[in-house]
């Protein structure tokens, strides 16, 4: 799995933390994987993978730790971002993800 | 009985996860830290490998005071050692932290000596928890023993926050963290509106800080002073009543709680706040009516201290959140909380009488968009006058 297909596993992963994948978080997700060059099928696989899973928090943190490039963690987080603005509102589980980031990638420490 | 079979035995005192926090974080005060880190560490959805960590820049504690003292039951009563000493019964660390896990970690560290033990609640023991390992509490330590002194707690195998947490929750402790965060932010305000002390939420950085809140608005211009009154108990003991009208539009106040549900007594002992909100079942004499939380007295908040003399007279438990008010005081304090209400409506009133004479048309605005901003849900309209207010304003 590439770069690009974490941190669009990241995403989807936020999205489904509270285990309800929304409209408009589809409508971003879709966006973001073309800007990405993750195709329809990798997508499509990925959200198999996570619907399957038995743990998101564990698989959150998982695909945070693969994560090592600073510009790719630039671009989740930018990501994260605009996916969580998109509906004007911060929910629990958006913060869930950046919390879950914030303690992988020691964003947090001294 | 050995200590480790009572602390099991008081397992379900009631503490919430924010009050047993509130232990450790009277436990940092008690021991003159200036600052104090709070993480809570979700490592999967079934929460095997979590952990809370609490982290202090205080005195720390020596090999003696650790194992006689904070990590067992104390052979004699607490003996109170001033303004800063918040313990109460000297058994809070243990009894709040086993309400939600089975291990509690101290490492601690004072004159140089960095001394480590956990209580499971079998014993003592020198073996340290596999989540000392992680290295997320591996990084904090690092940095811990480049304190001069201090003392880290954390609690592993969080059986029992596991086992009540919802099924259908988000995988981790946000919610958790915004609760204790609200908690402390009424609990500690007197602390950090004098800035004795920075208390921080999953990080070190400003963003994580408490920020400080008056919930008397004291230095607000128009809050409203009604004259202390001081009381005192059959037993020698001595209180002061300190009641505040707060102002009209106050914004949201984001405690968790409505206006209605703030208004009432504030219980203090020293400058931690014990117990607050409502009318602690007092009521009008010889009846079944209790007073109510409603809009009528929803600006009034009063400041009460407990008495220096025998304040566990007023603590339901020892969880040290629950006040119940003794017998012997109930009457004399029914009877000046009357007066202080009737005053209370008396300035209402009279304020009611001034707001009839002509307001400025800016100040009229002004609480006009107080208001909207205040309300949930702005209509169309309501945003269409907030604009035009602001255009008029240019």
């Amino acid at each position: 799995m590439n770069n690009n297909e974490k941190i669009l596993k990241l995403l989807l992963l936020m999205a489904f933390s509270d285990k309800v994948y929304m409209e408009e978080e589809k409508e971003f997700i879709k966006s973001v994987s073309k800007k990405l060059d993750v195709t329809d099928e990798k997508l499509k696989n990925l959200i198999n993978e996570i619907e399957k899973t038995s743990d998101i928090t564990k698989l959150c943190r998982e695909t945070a730790r693969e994560i090592q490039n600073t510009e790719d963690k630039d671009k989740t987080i930018k990501l994260l971002s605009e996916m969580m603005t998109a509906d004007k509102m911060v929910h629990g589980k958006e913060i869930f993800a950046l919390q879950v980031i914030a303690e992988e990638w020691e964003m947090y420490l001294e | 009985m050995n200590s480790s079979s009572i602390f099991k035995k008081f397992r379900n005192v009631g503490y919430t996860l924010p009050e047993s926090l509130a232990e450790l974080a009277d436990n940092s005060i008690t021991h003159n830290a200036k600052n104090i880190w709070i993480y809570m560490y979700w490592a999967d959805d079934a929460g095997r490998d979590s952990f809370v960590m609490v982290v202090d820049d205080g005195d720390g504690m020596d090999e003696k005071t650790l194992l006689e003292k904070a990590l067992t039951l104390p052979k004699e009563d607490h003996i109170d050692q001033g303004d800063h000493d918040l313990s109460m019964f000297g058994i809070g660390l243990k009894t709040g932290s086993f309400q939600h896990c089975t291990s509690i970690t101290a490492v601690t560290k004072k004159n140089n000596i960095l001394t480590k033990r956990t209580l499971n609640f079998n014993k003592i023991t020198n073996e340290m928890p596999s989540c000392m390992e992680h290295r997320f509490i591996q990084s904090h330590l690092k940095n811990f023993e480049k304190q001069e002194s201090g003392t880290v707690i954390v609690w592993s195998d969080l059986d029992n926050i596991s086992r009540l947490r919802a099924s259908e929750r988000p995988g981790n402790f946000y919610t958790d963290y915004d609760n204790a965060r609200l908690h402390f932010k009424l609990t500690y305000h007197k602390y950090l509106l004098e800035n004795n002390i920075n208390i921080f939420f999953g990080g070190s950085e400003e963003v994580n800080k408490t920020k400080a809140f008056d919930p008397f608005y004291k230095n607000d211009n128009e809050t409203i002073k009604l004259e202390n009154v001081e009381i005192s108990f059959q037993n020698g003991g001595k209180t002061i009543l300190k009641p505040w009208i707060i102002p009209q539009d106050t914004q949201i106040e984001k405690l968790g709680h409505n206006k209605n549900d703030l208004q009432g007594l504030y219980f203090f002992r020293k400058k931690r706040l014990i117990h607050s909100r409502g009318w602690f079942g007092i009521g009008e004499k010889n009846t079944e009516k209790y007073w109510s939380s409603t809009d009528k007295f929803n600006r009034l908040r009063i400041e009460i201290e407990l008495p220096e003399q025998d304040p566990k007279d007023w603590m339901s438990s020892f969880s040290k959140n629950k006040i119940a008010i003794p017998d012997y005081a109930i009457n004399k304090l029914r009877k000046h909380l009357n007066q202080i209400r009737k005053d209370y409506l008396e300035k209402i009133d009279e304020m009611k009488g001034d707001q009839n004479v002509p307001i400025s048309e800016e100040s009229q605005k002004k609480k006009d968009l107080i208001k909207m901003i205040n309300s949930t849900n702005l209509t169309k309209e309501k945003i269409a006058m907030i604009e035009a207010s602001l255009k008029d304003k240019k």
